[in-house]
C-alpha cells in the first residue's frame, strides 16, 4: 500500500515521538477549539439554527505547528485521491485535509481523543456549510416548532439538544464505528469518511430529492428543510423567553422579545460585513476617523474595505460580541440610540486593563496583521509600530465595525 | 640586469599579494562591522513599548508645570510686553498639544525629578526646584563655556540670525552674543515643550518611512515646522530677559 498521506502520518509520528510536547500542544489546540465551540453552543438558544464560529485560523495554525504547509497536504491528498477529486473545493481545502490527517494519526496510534476531536472540528464546518445552504436565514422559533411538533422520535433533530450534541454524540461515534477500521487498513478511505460526513449531515436537511413535474426543479421530499418551509408558510412558531427581567416590575413582554437579540444582531452584522465585499464608506466617516487617529485617509479607506472578507468572519464576530457586551446592548434600539457611539468610545475604544479590552486588542491585532499583509502589502510593518500607534490603528477597525453594525441594524 | 628584473618582479608580486591581503582584511572588517550593526538594528524595537498613549489629563498637568517654568524665564520681562507674550505662549501650547496628540504619546514634563507633584509644593519650593533645572541647563550649555566655545557650538544655529542683525545695523559682537543667547533659549524652550525622549520620538516619526506609509506624516511635518517657528519667536523674547 503506497500512500502519501501515510507518509505524512509517518512524519507526524516521528516528530511526535521526538518531541512529546508537540503532540501535547496539538491535543491542547484541538481541545481548545472544541471547548470554544461548546461555549458558543451553550451560550446560544438558537437550537438547530445555531452556526459555529469557525476556527479557521486555529486550524491553519495547526498546520504550521505540525511543520506542514497547505501545499504538502494538497500534494499528499492529490496523490492518494487523484487529481479529479481535487477539483472539489471541499476535498482540496487544507482545513479538512489537516483534520483528516490528525484523525488518521489518532486511528493508527489508538489515540481516540485526537481522532474524535479532529473529526468533530471537521464536522463543525460541514454543519455550518449545510445549514447556510439550506437555512441561511433560520428563525429559531420556527425551528423549535419543527423540532418539537413536526419531527417524529426517529428524527435525529428530535433526539439531540442542538448541533453540538448531534455532531459529537451521534455523528462522531457512528462514523468512526463504520470507517475507523477501513481507514486503518487503507488511508485512501479518508475520502470516504469526508464524503460520508458531508452526505449524512446533508441528508438531515434534504432527503429524497425528486423533480417536480410542474416546476421542473428538484425538490426534497423529506428532511428538516421541507418541514421548516411548511411551518414557515403556515406561521407556526414557538417563542421561548431566556432573559430574566431587569426592572423591579419583573420581565416585560419587551424583555422576552429581545431575548437573545444580541446573538441575532451579531450574526446579521457579521454576515453583512463579510458578505459585502464592495462596500464603500462615506467620506464623513473616513474624515472623522482620520481626525481621531491621524492615519491617512487612503490607509483608513483600505483598512475599512479590507474588513469585508469572509476570511475574517470569526474575528469580526468576536469583536462584535465584545462591543455589544461592553456597551450593554440588549436590543436593536440600544445600537441606534444617540448615546451608543459615546458608549463605544468610553467602554470599548478607551477601555484598558480588563479582560475584554485585552481580548479585543488581540482580535484587532489579528485583523490588522492580516490586512497589512494581504491588503496593504506591508508584511511585518504592523509589529514594528509602537503600542500607541497600534491603538490608533485598532480604532479604525472598531470604528468600521461599529459603523457597519449601525448601518445594518438601524437602516 | 636579469637579477634586477627578477627582484623587481618578485617585489611586484609581493606588493600585489600584500595589497590584496589588506583589501581583503578591510573587506572582512567592514563586513563584520556591518553584520554587527545589522544585528543591533534587528534588536532595536524602535521604542515600541517606551511611550504611553496621549492623555489629556497629563497634558493639563504639563501646561501648569510649564507655566511655572515660564514664570522663571520671563521674570525680567517688561510688563507692557506680557499680554503679547502670553498670547504667543498659548498659541505655542496649542501646537504642542496637537503634536503630542498627533504622535499619540503622553505629554512629558522637562527636568530630572520634576513632575506634576511639584504643583502641591509651596511656591518657594517649586520655584527653587525649577530654577535649579534652568540654571543647570544654562550652566551646562552656556555659562561653563568660553566665548569662543559658545560661538563654535552654536555657529550653525546662530549664523543666520547674526547676519540678519548685522544687516539691520547691529554691532557684530552684540549680534553674536544675542544670537547665541537666542539659540540657547530656543533649545531650553524646546526641551520644556518636548523633553529629550519625546522630541526624539517626534523627529523619528517625521523621518520614518513606515510611519509615512500609514499616517499623515506631512501634517506632522507641518505641525513641527509651525512649532519651530513659534519657539524661535518666543526664544528671541526670552533672550532679552535673561
Amino acid at each position: 500500500m503506497s500512500s502519501k498521506v501515510h507518509e505524512l502520518y509517518d512524519k507526524l509520528r516521528t516528530d511526535f515521538h521526538a518531541s512529546p510536547n508537540l503532540e501535547r500542544q496539538v491535543l491542547q489546540d484541538l481541545s481548545r477549539i472544541i471547548a470554544n465551540a461548546y461555549t458558543q453552543s451553550i451560550g446560544s438558544d438558537e437550537g438547530f439554527c445555531f452556526k459555529f464560529n469557525l476556527p479557521i485560523m486555529a486550524v491553519n495554525k495547526l498546520i504550521t505547528r505540525l511543520g506542514l504547509t497547505p501545499k504538502d497536504l494538497l500534494e499528499a491528498y492529490k496523490a492518494d485521491w487523484g487529481s479529479r477529486a481535487m477539483t472539489n473545493n471541499m476535498h482540496k481545502d487544507p482545513y479538512y485535509q489537516v483534520l483528516l490527517l490528525l484523525m488518521y494519526y489518532g486511528i493508527q496510534e489508538r489515540k481516540d481523543i485526537i481522532r474524535d476531536n479532529a473529526l468533530l472540528i471537521l464536522l463543525l464546518r460541514i454543519w455550518n456549510g449545510r445549514k447556510s445552504k439550506f437555512l441561511k436565514f433560520c428563525d429559531k422559533r420556527i425551528m423549535k416548532y419543527v423540532v418539537s411538533h413536526m419531527c417524529n422520535k426517529r428524527h435525529l433533530f428530535a433526539r439531540y439538544d442542538g448541533p453540538m450534541s448531534l455532531l459529537k454524540d451521534y455523528y462522531v461515534p457512528t462514523l468512526m464505528k463504520t470507517y475507523a477500521d477501513q481507514v486503518k487498513r487503507d488511508p485512501k478511505k479518508l475520502q470516504r469518511v469526508l464524503e460520508q460526513a458531508w452526505g449524512r449531515i446533508h441528508q438531515q436537511f434534504v432527503q429524497q430529492g425528486r423533480i417536480n413535474i410542474k416546476t421542473g426543479k428538484s425538490e426534497a421530499q423529506g428532511g428538516i428543510l421541507r418541514m421548516y418551509m411548511k411551518a414557515k408558510k403556515e406561521g407556526l412558531t414557538i417563542s421561548t423567553p431566556t432573559i430574566s427581567g431587569m426592572g423591579d416590575e419583573g420581565p416585560s413582554f419587551g424583555d422576552y422579545t429581545t431575548a437573545n437579540n444580541r446573538d441575532e444582531i451579531i450574526n446579521s452584522a457579521t454576515d453583512f460585513i463579510t458578505m459585502n465585499p464592495k462596500t464603500t464608506y462615506p467620506q464623513k466617516l473616513i474624515s472623522e476617523v482620520n481626525r481621531q487617529t491621524r492615519i491617512s485617509v487612503k490607509t483608513i479607506d483600505a483598512i475599512l474595505k479590507a474588513l469585508h472578507n469572509h476570511q475574517y468572519y470569526d474575528v469580526i464576530h468576536d469583536v462584535l460580541s465584545i462591543v455589544l457586551s461592553r456597551t450593554n446592548v440588549l436590543q436593536k434600539a440600544d445600537i441606534c440610540s444617540p448615546t451608543f457611539l459615546g458608549a463605544v468610545k468610553k467602554n470599548v475604544i478607551s477601555s484598558k486593563n480588563n479582560a475584554d479590552a485585552r481580548k479585543l486588542q488581540k482580535l484587532c491585532n489579528i485583523l490588522l496583521k492580516e490586512i497589512f499583509i494581504n491588503t496593504l502589502s506591508l508584511p511585518d510593518a504592523y509589529d514594528k509600530f509602537s503600542i500607541t500607534h497600534q491603538i490608533q490603528l485598532r480604532t479604525v477597525i472598531v470604528s468600521g465595525i461599529v459603523y457597519n453594525l449601525r448601518k445594518i441594524i438601524c437602516k | 640586469m636579469d637579477m634586477f628584473n627578477q627582484q623587481e618582479e618578485q617585489l611586484m608580486v609581493e606588493s600585489k599579494e600584500t595589497l590584496s591581503k589588506i583589501v581583503q582584511a578591510k573587506k572582512m572588517k567592514s563586513e563584520t562591522e556591518l553584520q554587527e550593526v545589522s544585528k543591533n538594528i534587528a534588536r532595536l524595537d524602535r521604542g515600541k513599548y517606551f511611550f504611553e498613549d496621549y492623555d489629556q489629563v497629563a497634558y493639563e498637568g504639563k501646561v501648569r508645570v510649564d507655566t511655572l517654568y515660564y514664570d522663571q524665564l520671563l521674570q525680567k520681562l517688561e510688563e507692557g510686553m506680557l499680554p503679547n507674550v502670553q498670547k504667543a505662549i498659548i498659541s505655542l501650547y496649542t501646537t504642542i498639544n496637537n503634536i503630542y496628540e498627533f504622535v499619540n504619546i503622553k505629554p512629558d514634563i522637562y527636568g530630572k525629578g520634576i513632575n506634576v507633584d511639584i504643583l502641591n509644593d509651596s511656591i518657594e519650593t517649586s520655584r527653587r526646584k525649577l530654577s535649579k533645572v534652568i540654571y543647570e541647563y544654562l550652566d551646562r550649555n552656556f555659562y561653563s563655556l568660553t566665548a569662543s566655545q559658545r560661538k563654535e557650538k552654536y555657529f550653525d544655529e546662530h549664523k543666520d540670525l547674526t547676519k540678519t542683525l548685522v544687516n539691520e545695523g547691529a554691532d557684530l559682537e552684540d549680534a553674536m552674543i544675542f544670537s547665541v543667547k537666542t539659540c540657547v533659549m530656543e533649545n531650553i524652550v524646546r526641551n520644556i515643550a518636548f523633553p529629550f525622549s519625546a522630541w526624539s520620538r517626534v523627529k523619528f516619526l517625521c523621518e520614518d518611512h513606515d510611519y509615512g506609509k500609514i499616517f499623515d506624516q506631512h501634517d506632522l511635518l507641518a505641525l513641527v515646522e509651525t512649532f519651530e517657528k513659534k519657539i524661535n519667536s518666543l526664544a528671541k523674547i526670552v533672550a532679552t530677559c535673561v
